[in-house]
C-alpha cells in the first residue's frame, strides 16, 4: 500500500547553513521527526533521553556548518544521526555506543529531511523491530527524492513543502 | 512553518550536551586538519598508533567520546597539541604579556611627562596674556 507524504518545514531560518524539513504521512497529525521528539521525549529510558539531547545537538551544530557526509552514517539509500561509532567486523557493522537511531534524507550539504527513528536493539536495522519501519520508509523516501529531485527542489529556496506538493510512495 | 515540537525540545537539550558535540566536533576536524596538513592518511594513522583503520575511522567520528589517553596517543603520533587549556595558553602567551607590557608603562610616564610640560606652557600663556591685556 502507498503512502501519501507531505513535506513540511522543521526549521529553515534558524541555523546559518541547513534547511531542516520532516514529512507528514497519511493523516498522521504530527509530521515524522515530532513523532520521533515526542516519543523519545516522553521515553522512561534515561539513556535514550540523553542519546535524544545528543542527537538535537548534533542537529544544531550541522545547522550551523553544512550537512556534511560525515556527519552522518550511511543507511543504505538514507541516512542516520548520531554520526557512525561503530566498527565493522567482515563487513558486519557492531555498534559499540549509541542505540537511538533517526533516519534522514541528505538532499544536499544545505537541505536535510528528518525523519522517525528509535532505539535499535539489533545489529542490523531490517532486525529491530523498533526501527525497522523507519529505516525502510526512509530509503524508500531518499529512491523517491533522488529520482524527483528536480521537481522537488526550488533552486536557493530549499524544497516544495505543503499538500499541493504531495505524493505518493 | 517552524516546528513548535522541536523548538520545545531544544530548549530541553542540557548545555553539556552542546558543550559535548561542539568539542567533539571540533576535535576531529582539528585531527583531520592536522593529517591534511602534513598530508597523512587516516591510514598512516592507525600505523603510527599500531590500531587497525577501522579503528581510527571509529575515533575520528564526530561525537565519539574520545579519552585523554586517546587524544595524548594521537597527540604524540602527530607532534602536534591537540587540547589545550586556557591556563596552558595563558603561559604560553606570558612571555609575550611581558614585551608588551614594558613598552606601554615607558608610555604612560613620556604621557605624563608631556602633560605636566603643556601645563607648564598653559601656566606661561596664560601669564603671559594676562601681562598683555593689563
Amino acid at each position: 500500500m502507498k503512502n501519501f507524504v507531505i513535506i513540511e518545514e522543521v526549521e529553515v531560518k534558524e541555523f546559518e547553513r541547513v534547511k531542516f524539513y520532516s514529512i507528514k504521512i497519511d493523516d498522521y497529525i504530527m509530521n515524522e521527526f515530532e513523532r520521533f521528539n515526542m516519543k523519545c521525549r516522553e521515553s522512561d529510558n534515561e539513556k535514550l533521553r540523553d542519546e535524544f539531547y545528543d542527537i538535537v545537538a548534533v542537529i544544531e551544530e550541522i545547522g550551523d556548518n553544512y550537512a556534511k557526509l560525515k556527519y552522518f552514517r550511511e543507511e543504505n539509500a538514507a541516512f542516520a544521526l548520531p554520526p557512525s561509532s561503530g566498527t565493522k567486523v567482515k563487513g558486519v557493522s557492531i555498534e559499540t555506543d549509541t542505540k537511538l537511531r533517526l533516519y534522514c534524507v541528505l538532499l544536499s550539504e544545505e537541505i536535510v529531511i528528518l525523519c522517525n527513528g528509535g532505539w535499535k536493539t539489533e545489529n542490523r536495522a531490517q532486525d529491530c523491530p523498533n526501527v525497522s519501519t523507519h529505516f525502510r520508509f526512509a530509503g524508500k523516501l531518499a529512491n523517491y527524492i533522488n529520482k524527483n529531485r528536480s521537481d522537488l527542489l526550488v533552486s536557493g529556496e530549499g524544497i516544495l513543502v505543503g499538500e499541493d506538493n504531495g505524493f505518493y510512495i | 512553518m517552524a516546528s513548535k515540537i522541536f523548538k520545545e525540545s531544544r530548549e530541553l537539550v542540557p548545555n553539556y550536551s552542546r558543550i559535548f558535540v561542539k568539542k567533539s566536533f571540533s576535535v576531529v576536524e582539528y585531527i583531520h586538519d592536522i593529517l591534511n596538513k602534513k598530508q597523512m592518511t587516516q591510514k598512516d594513522l592507525a600505523g603510527k598508533l599500531n590500531k587497525t583503520e577501522s579503528e581510527i575511522s571509529k575515533i575520528l567520528t564526530p561525537g565519539h567520546n574520545m579519552t585523554f589517553k586517546t587524544v595524548s596517543k594521537i597527540e604524540d603520533a602527530l607532534n602536534e597539541e591537540i587540547i589545550t587549556t586556557p591556563k596552558e595558553k595563558r603561559q604560553h602567551q606570558n612571555p609575550v604579556v611581558v614585551v608588551f607590557n614594558f613598552p606601554k608603562v615607558e608610555k604612560r610616564k613620556k604621557s605624563k611627562k608631556i602633560l605636566e610640560e603643556k601645563q607648564v606652557d598653559t601656566l606661561h600663556s596664560k601669564k603671559h596674556y594676562e601681562e598683555f591685556m593689563c
